[in-house]
């Protein structure tokens, strides 16, 4: 069905322009561009820049959302479920233990097939406490669905946040997504920014129209009452199949974004130095990957066959793309900020298991690295491949 | 949003509700809400506190000037909230045991 709709204001885009600032306000200022309608926020550092700016876009009447103050995060899941279930457009900001805290509001959107895009900002968790980058907060609801974005800087965020709301409203996938950015490394980091036209940004992110269900009081309907086993698994394997397709809907989108805007970031995972045959893959994930495309620079000089493939979507995992690109590796390094306590990294572990599939099996060595913000210089990155090779000879 | 070829759906949870979607739950009843009609006041304390709600006052029956409270029989529970509501004590609960012959006969 679709749903008539009075975009709500955004004031203030009349032409492109460049700003200096950080993740957090790359990631507001997406949310008012692309007139979302409903912002529930709970203030956590270090997203709290975000929600503080979209507060104030709203205080300044320069951005049209409905702004639902409420008493913690688990209610921030719970308000934009149900706004969104009535067909608008919705976004929050949040981090670490507030993100943990609304997870079983991030399943229940997953679920529901609610397209809420929420700007995450990767923070370690307590204990001890610490307010620093680290990806597991995100990774820990990796299996509920939920789409999952990495970006390496600001000006990512912002795009990624446009093509979020396309490919999570789309009719074909209607799943909610994280945009992850790095805590203090993109959050705090000002950088400058390219913001389009309001116009352009119409035109590329369009409306919210449901088409699977909306709650309306003229056509009552009730979802997701007590469900047997037969129909559970019908709709739960509806879930796989939409979470599969939305690989095909992200690389569309983005495509499209760079034809509109000039900037590609990579799709599904975005390469760095990597051709055909390359030998010695490094694969990372958010910030660090970008500093690690120094260290490929580096490596090259030395004469190593290396490339970087970062990441860029975990969930759903670019399974095929991995393959092709490592299918003449020898050797693959992964250099990632996400451990799973008992085994190895997130991102190894998925990565390790895609390849299985493959061919070619290329000799794998982990390195998890940059906790809680640790800085991951480009040298440093460099050195940890050159050990890896090392002990090949 | 652009469309792709195939028509692939998104499946989710609705349930529309509407009168008997739950099956006849009047077949739950032990016993069942009688009017004295000769009694009623037409007070409608009846179709106030009816928990389903399945009483109604239907204001065009020709019996009375004041119309006529209507149970609707296949929903009603047999809770008996109505009986002992009413002021006028004019609700009786009867076994359903006493109305099998009636039902035949009806059928």
């Amino acid at each position: 069905m679709t749903v008539s709709k009075n975009l709500p204001k955004s004031i203030g885009h009349d032409e492109p322009k460049t700003l200096i600032i950080s993740g957090n306000y790359a990631a507001a200022y997406a949310a008012k561009m692309a007139r979302v309608e409903v912002v529930a926020a709970y203030p956590i550092t270090p997203s709290t820049d975000c929600v503080e700016k979209l507060a104030e876009f709203v205080e300044d009447g320069v951005m049209g959302a409905n702004y639902i103050k409420v008493e913690s995060e688990h209610s921030v899941g719970a308000a934009l479920v149900g706004a969104s279930a009535t067909g608008a457009r919705t976004f929050s900001s949040t981090s670490a233990h507030g993100l943990l805290y609304m997870a079983e509001m991030v399943w229940w959107a997953a679920l529901a097939r609610l397209p809420v895009v929420m700007s995450i900002v990767n923070r370690e968790l307590a204990p001890a406490w610490s307010i620093w980058a680290q990806t597991q907060d995100s990774m820990s609801l990796r299996d509920s669905g939920i789409i999952q974005y990495y970006c390496k800087n600001a000006q990512e965020v912002y795009d990624t946040i446009l093509m979020a709301f396309r490919v999570s409203e789309h009719a074909h996938v209607y799943m909610p997504s994280l945009v992850c950015q790095d805590a203090y490394i993109l959050s705090h980091t000002n950088t400058p920014v390219e913001l389009p036209s309001q116009k352009e940004v119409d035109d590329f992110v369009g409306t919210y129209n449901p088409e699977h269900f909306v709650l309306d009081p003229k056509n009552p309907v009730t979802h997701s009452s007590l469900s047997y086993p037969v129909h559970y698994r019908q709709k739960r394997f509806n879930i796989m199949d939409s979470t599969h397709r939305a690989k095909q809907i992200i690389k569309d989108v983005c495509a499209e974004f760079k034809e509109k805007f000039g900037r590609f970031h990579g799709d599904l995972i975005d390469t760095y130095g990597i051709d055909k045959k390359t030998k010695h893959i490094i694969v990372s994930h958010s910030s660090i990957a970008e500093e690690i495309e120094i260290s490929v620079d580096m490596l090259k000089k030395k004469g190593y066959d290396v490339g970087l493939v970062r990441l860029r979507v975990l969930r759903p995992y670019p399974d095929e793309e991995m393959r092709e690109v490592c299918k003449d590796a020898e050797t693959i390094h992964f250099i990632e900020r996400a451990p799973s306590y008992g085994f190895k990294g997130v991102i190894a572990i998925d990565t390790m298991a895609a390849l299985y599939e493959g061919k070619n099996h290329p000799k794998a060595f982990h390195h998890i690295e940059g906790l809680s913000g640790m800085d991951v210089t480009a040298e440093y990155a460099a050195g940890l491949v050159e050990k890896d090779l090392e002990t090949l000879k | 949003m652009t469309k792709t070829k195939d028509d692939f759906k998104v499946d989710t949870w609705n349930s529309k509700p509407e009168k008997g979607s739950a099956g006849k739950t009047g077949l739950w009843r032990t016993f069942r809400p009688v009017i004295n009609h000769e009694e009623c006041t037409r007070c409608e304390m009846c179709v106030l506190y009816c928990p389903e709600p399945v009483i109604t006052l239907n204001l065009d029956d020709p019996s009375h000037k004041k119309g006529k409270i209507i149970i609707d029989y296949d929903y009603c529970k047999g809770c008996g909230i109505c009986a002992n509501e009413c002021p006028q004590d004019c609700i009786e609960m009867v076994k359903e045991t006493e109305f099998i012959e009636d039902d035949k006969e009806e059928k």
